[in-house]
């Protein structure tokens, strides 16, 4: 199986088989976030009970992003691909939930996303220009599986010296 | 009437406003930028820079980001914008035909024509909205943004609560920080960067840049790089003459959808693609096979709907789309109050932005017809190093803001949320559009509750009372009943009938 891409398993698209267990997931979650901040809301208004206070409105906004997850979890069963009975037979190609997983979050998008996080982290330890260097590098290495290593470190350098002169020299920002 | 010509009495904010189109041009013509994201990155850049030419170079931005998803649509079957998704049902047949050039011309010629209508629309109609405007209560300002958000909600994505949820989650992040009234922190869980507030820059370029890039990049075995062969455009007054009637329509149509509070030149294209199919009977050739008229509509409405986005941000401090949204986040961070009061209190602001508009729009059509080969080359950009670099610029764009890091943390946490929200179909569109108007939505509601004493039939009765307020209140309940099953009991009844 090609990694980067999402699982494919006898030709079939992972994406219907995994979308129940998928949108149950991410929708029961974002009811339970909703839960805490109307929860941690009526804390606030417990303490300044006024109608027009500042609690109001989180209260108000947290308690409709409650009700609306709650419809959201609901309407999943009816939102459900519908499945022929040779998708239906077809496995997962190993373990459901690690095949969700996958199917969430392709193997490109994780590493693009752990490496934005660790390219906002580095900002502050070795200064813009390193940490985008070594983003830029990585990144494009790996989603070209290794290829054309020369262009890639072309393509950064190029991009940096642009990067100065556009936006220290012309636009006046000074990065970290 | 002076005031108009500010514009051409600081010669530079001609420049600024070039810059801009330029900018929004080939950013709205590269598929996976998209204006908003252009947009907040404009901002971002000009955060240090004077009101004007900041102001300026965002709206050269929108309106050159509005025409340019036309070209990779024409080029590319891949619209740049959301706005060029109807271009692309003719436009690329064109293409195949050869006749790419003469695609690229018309819709350039169409989108000057249409912008300039809208633009007229917007000299017109904005005094007499602003005298309309004095008349609104808190309670009415209230309702109609949340009008709004429930159209945005229920016209992009397929679910109208997924929509809801995200258009409350905006309100929810914007009211994060010091309430401005009381001084009560409200979910800054003792984190001083929090205490000011959300950025919304942060928040608009990691929902839009972070998160699109993050989505793009899922499967890149599936992009294809097409190569198109180019030649000579001329535009021909014979042409504008012939289709006039249908670009006049469809204009006038674009600016009243562009009005709308949440709506834009997506939905306006949309509507006067379906309308020309609908009222030219016969076309020389059919519609879906490189009928002219196929471009000449989406192209005319979606450019007419910028001018009227600005009639409602100008005239009620609403914005009528996201990147006018986004306009206004740049004029409350250059201190600047959009609303009816600007008129009165910063008439050259007021003036310049629909001097900008016209003269925007007419330096359009020289810029449109420039640089199409390098465009192409631009758009052959592969997508590995295309998003890699997109993130870098959003990471730039988000510091430059206020010079703190921390509005990179809360840029990529906000890409990532705004991934995993895409991927499960919840609009992101909905989350902007309720963070700018989240505090316009708490004053009214906090105003408005304070002057019926908290009693809800005090409420009500002044609500009942009031023509206006009726008329929104229905208008809302009315959108809100459709959303329930009742909308399926109806629609079963009609069928039973």
């Amino acid at each position: 199986m090609e990694i980067g891409t999402s699982c494919e398993v006898k030709g079939l698209s992972m994406e219907k088989k995994t979308f129940k267990i998928r949108e149950y997931f991410f929708c029961i979650l974002v009811f339970v976030l909703s839960l805490i901040g109307f929860l941690v809301s009526v804390a606030l208004f417990r303490e300044h009970p006024e109608p027009d206070s500042a609690a109001v409105f989180p209260t108000v906004t947290t308690g409709i992003m409650m009700l609306t997850s709650f419809i959201a979890v609901l309407q999943v069963r009816k939102n459900c691909p519908e499945l022929t009975e040779e998708e239906k037979k077809a496995d997962f190609g190993g373990n459901k939930v690690i095949a969700a997983i996958k199917e969430e979050m392709p193997l490109n998008s994780f590493v693009l996303a752990v490496s934005a996080i660790a390219y906002a982290v580095l900002l502050n330890v070795v200064g813009f220009y390193v940490s985008t260097a070594l983003f830029m590098a990585g990144t494009i290495t790996f989603l070209r599986r290794g290829k054309k290593i020369k262009q890639t470190l072309i393509v950064t350098a190029v991009s940096l010296v642009v990067i100065f002169l556009v936006v220290e020299k012309i636009f006046q920002i000074m990065l970290p | 009437m002076e005031n108009l010509f500010t514009l051409f009495l600081q010669p530079e904010l001609l420049l600024y406003l070039a810059g801009g189109l330029f900018f929004g041009m080939y950013a709205g013509a590269i598929p996976g930028i998209s204006v908003t994201m252009a947009a907040s990155l404009a901002i971002s850049f000009s955060f240090g820079w004077s009101p004007m030419p900041a102001i300026a170079t965002i709206l050269g931005v929108h309106i050159g980001g509005v025409y340019g998803g036309s070209r990779s649509a024409i080029l590319l079957n891949v619209p740049g914008t959301p706005a060029a998704i109807a271009t692309s049902f003719d436009g690329y047949p064109m293409a195949k035909k050869g006749e790419a050039g003469h695609a690229l011309t018309v819709t350039a010629v169409q989108s000057v024509v249409g912008g300039l209508i809208g633009a007229l629309v917007l000299v017109l109609a904005t005094p007499l909205l602003i005298k309309f405007a004095l008349l609104f209560a808190p309670r009415d300002y209230f309702m109609l943004a949340m009008l709004g958000i429930f159209l945005l909600s229920s016209l992009t994505g397929d679910s109208f609560v997924k929509g809801m949820f995200c258009g409350v989650l905006g309100m929810f992040l914007g009211c994060v920080g010091m309430d401005t009234m009381t001084a009560v922190n409200r979910f800054t869980f003792g984190n001083v960067n929090l205490m000011s507030g959300i950025t919304s820059i942060a928040i608009m370029i990691g929902t839009f840049g972070m998160s699109e890039s993050l989505f793009q990049v899922r499967d890149l075995r599936n992009v294809t790089v097409r190569k198109q062969k180019l030649d000579r455009m001329r535009p021909s007054i014979k042409e504008v003459v012939k289709y006039f009637p249908l670009t006049l329509r469809c204009s006038l149509i674009g600016a009243f959808v562009g009005a709308l509070p949440g709506t834009g030149g997506d939905i306006a294209a949309i509507i006067c693609y379906d309308h020309a199919k609908r009222s030219v009977k016969h076309p020389e050739v059919p519609f879906g096979e490189g009928a002219i008229e196929g471009l000449v509509a989406p192209e005319s409405a979606n450019n007419a709907a910028v001018g009227g986005a600005y009639v409602p941000m100008l005239a009620l401090g609403i914005p009528g789309d996201s990147v006018a949204a986004i306009i206004i986040s740049a004029l409350l961070i250059h201190g600047i109050t959009p609303g009816p009061t600007l008129v009165n209190s910063q008439p050259q602001m007021f003036y310049m932005i629909i001097a900008c508009i016209i003269v925007g729009n007419i330096i359009l059509l020289p810029v449109a017809l420039t640089g199409i080969k390098v465009f192409a080359k631009i758009a052959e950009t592969p997508k590995e190093i295309l998003l890699p670099i997109i993130i870098v610029l959003t990471v730039i764009g988000s510091y430059a803001a206020n010079n703190n890091v921390f509005d990179v943390y809360v840029m990529v946490i906000a890409g990532i949320l705004g991934y995993f929200l895409k991927r499960h179909d919840f609009p992101v569109g909905p989350i902007i559009l309720g963070f700018i108007l989240s505090n316009l939505l708490e004053l009214n509601l906090r105003r408005t509750i304070a002057m019926c004493y908290g009693s809800v039939s005090e409420l009500f009765g002044q609500i009942f009372t009031s023509p206006l307020s009726i008329v929104l209140f229905l208008i809302l309940a009315g959108m809100l009943a459709m959303q329930t099953p009742l909308k399926q009991v109806l629609k079963r009844k009609e069928k039973a009938d």
